[in-house]
């Protein structure tokens, strides 16, 4: 036994040797490279692109797992590097080009840029002269994405282990803002301690009522089944075959979207319902000359998804604002273009299939400047329409390849002007079948639900408006098709 | 032939003590330089950060005793925003409790009993909450539980948490809360009577 020990310690430490030996042998040996190759090095030619492309997510206290802020860093990585970006895989970007829009957020390669990192890594990945480096980005501090002035505690949350089910079902709680006086805020970012537990957290700001229980964690407890699935199946339609959803549940789970959207009178209010997701970034209505208003005394409405990782973890969220003592000329506004509602409902084995569409009208002129698809695992392709007074369609984003995994804001770059009369149409399909390799039961219905095993659709978009806009009029209520989610 | 000899001695079980240990210590340092700009290293001071918003929360409220656990009631909550040097400090306002519902059960139990009844202010530090799991004996199960209000009815319960918005069918789900816990410091007495 202890010779079979030994002798597994010893496999096992020369596997790691040999995997560190060719790590330092390729780290420290040039590869034969060709004068082209060789000119190529890190401060001169990759760190731009790493600056421009790569380092919001990969720095300390972001989401990405390693930082790339400086040659020593960054150079463990450098072979990884090519895979991804040969592959397309990093930096994330799931936009379709085909449609003439660009985005300020896309941070995809060049071919150019991609052929600079190859190159790079063939010769060796030198570091160069570090004179040659450009000047150092001044990230924002902590891990934040913007620079906050005004920063509020979220309740820390404690994520157990291994919970029942694997399942932390949704929980709100309402806190201060402690804000009291009228204040315009020019972005908002949502900055959990815990990224690996963190599955979202949505903000939305309501009226203060006295009768309000402050950091007092409310949650619904369900009854699930052995995949963690909630049991609300009345007997089958007659028509489909689907199982029914009990409309009392239907409610429930989505009353105005994700976890309680605001009804878009109150989209406005701070700028509206606004999420931390994996690879989404703060709210910045400062590009557009927008902010959004949070009037006095108003609280702060937090709604909470954690998954547990195994191991019990505490998360210290914060929110974090930007503030003018001004009122900006524009104002943001946040809202999304219905959701899965009672018709929804995916049959098992389906690859392809096409949920009822969300559509919205507005009522006001308005700039469509940000879109941000949601949905669960099964959740494969999502495309923003805009149908003018006249009729023309305009595609303002395909996402034609959706990963659960990124979560991600599309900003225009040139934002889409909208008239009163213009409608928002949102179609999105589902992948229910073997071929998507997420999927953790392909053989059985699939509703809408809070679990990332159960399904959302959720078109969520931001606009601006004009600050004498009466933010109640962007949007004419009752004018969202969601299929019944509304 | 290198590569037949380390097999050999791999399937031997020979790998010398010493082999092991300069194996180790390559490995070590190769994952160092892996995590270079990425963890905090043992013996190295964690640098606060620039930005820490006061975790503690101060509550005026009605002081309870329910059984030998202490509670503050009713109580209006003061928070103070981080603010950035350079603002004012008053740059969303001056700070000023917000009237609440709020129950907050109290840690820390050494010289409460003579205020009971009375109103008081405590400053201190909300504990790590948590939700269904594992069921807190604490945990309310409250029927007809509006968004995150004490009162509402659940007819109007359709924000927040999710709460039902009634209907004849009933859902196979429980609205439930906890009341969250203080780490309390010693209080400061406002008045002898509670409204």
């Amino acid at each position: 036994m202890t010779r079979r020990l030994y002798l597994a310690g010893t496999v096992a430490l020369a596997a790691l040797l040999a995997a560190s030996m060719g790590s330092v042998t390729w780290a420290q040996t040039p590869s034969p490279a060709s004068a082209v190759a060789a000119a190529v090095t890190f401060h001169k030619d990759v760190e731009p692109i790493l600056q421009k492309n790569c380092q919001s997510c990969h720095r300390p206290g972001q989401i990405a797992p390693m930082s790339l802020l400086s040659y020593q860093a960054a150079r463990p990585w450098a072979r990884a590097m090519k895979t991804k970006v040969i592959a397309r895989e990093m930096p994330p970007w799931f936009a379709d080009p085909q449609h003439g829009k660009t985005y300020s957020t896309d941070r995809s390669l060049t071919q150019a840029d991609i052929d600079t990192i190859a190159t790079w890594v063939d010769a060796g990945a030198p570091e160069g002269d570090p004179k040659d480096a450009p000047p150092a980005v001044v990230w924002p501090k902590d891990g934040w994405s913007i620079q906050p002035d005004v920063v509020v505690r979220g309740p820390s949350f404690k994520v157990p282990a291994r919970p029942p089910s694997n399942v932390i079902e949704w929980t709100t709680i309402i806190v201060p803002t402690g804000f009291t006086k009228d204040t315009w805020v020019t972005s908002v970012e949502i900055k959990p301690s815990d990224l690996q537990v963190t599955h979202h957290i949505c903000i939305s700001f309501q009226p203060h009522s006295e009768d309000i229980l402050y950091y007092t964690p409310f949650w619904n407890d369900k009854t699930r089944d052995d995949e963690g699935v909630e049991i609300k199946q009345t007997p089958a339609s007659a028509s489909t075959g689907a199982p029914r959803i009990n409309p009392a549940q239907q409610r429930e789970r989505s009353p105005n979207g994700v976890g309680g959207a605001p009804a878009p009178g109150n989209a406005a209010v701070g700028g509206g319902f606004l999420c931390y997701l994996p690879g989404n970034q703060a709210f910045d209505y400062r590009p557009f000359g927008a902010g959004a208003l949070i009037p006095a005394g108003y609280d702060i409405s937090i709604a909470q998804h954690y998954t547990p990782s195994g191991k019990e973890s505490v998360d210290l969220p914060q929110i974090g604002f930007t503030v003018s003592n001004t009122p900006p000329k524009k104002r943001w506004v946040t809202t999304q273009a219905g959701g899965a509602g009672n018709g929804f409902a995916i049959p098992p084995n389906e690859p392809n299939y096409l949920a009822p569409p969300g559509e919205l009208e507005f009522g006001a002129n308005a700039e469509l400047v940000m879109m941000m698809p949601h949905m669960h695992v099964r959740g494969r392709d999502m495309t923003y329409t805009v149908v003018h007074p006249d009729g023309r369609k305009e595609v303002a984003l395909s996402v034609p390849k959706y990963d659960f995994n990124w979560q991600m804001q599309y900003v225009l770059s040139n934002p889409v002007k909208v008239a009163p009369g213009t409608k928002l149409h949102v179609e999105a399909h589902y992948n229910n079948s073997t071929s998507n390799k997420y999927n953790p039961n392909p053989n059985r219905w699939v509703y809408p639900g809070n679990m990332t095993w159960e399904e959302m659709m959720s078109p969520f978009f931001g606009v601006i408006v004009d600050t004498e806009t009466d933010p109640t009029t962007v949007f004419r209520r009752g004018a969202v098709n969601n299929g019944g989610g509304e | 032939m290198i590569k037949t000899r380390l097999r050999t001695r791999l399937r031997r079980g020979r790998l010398g003590i010493v082999t092991m240990l300069a194996v180790a210590v390559l490995c070590t340092a190769g994952l160092a330089a892996q995590g270079a700009g990425t963890q905090p290293r043992p013996g190295v001071p964690v640098e606060k950060p620039a930005i820490d918003p006061s975790q503690e929360i101060v509550a005026t409220g009605c002081l309870v005793k329910e059984g030998d656990n202490y509670e503050l009631r009713n109580s209006a909550v003061l928070i103070r925003p981080w603010v950035a040097p350079g603002l004012k400090p008053d740059a969303v306002g001056t700070p000023a409790p917000s009237p609440s519902k709020t129950v907050f059960r109290l840690m820390h139990k050494e010289g409460l009993d003579a205020h009971v009844g009375h109103k008081v202010e405590i400053a201190g530090v909300i504990q790590p909450q948590t939700a269904n799991v594992p069921p807190s004996p604490d945990t309310i199960v409250r029927s007809g539980t509006g968004p995150g209000t004490a009162t509402a009815p659940a007819a109007a319960g359709a924000q927040g948490a999710g709460g039902a918005q009634g209907g004849a069918e009933q859902p196979r789900f429980v609205p439930r809360l906890n009341n969250p816990e203080l780490d309390n410091k010693p209080l400061k007495m406002v008045s002898t009577s509670c409204p």
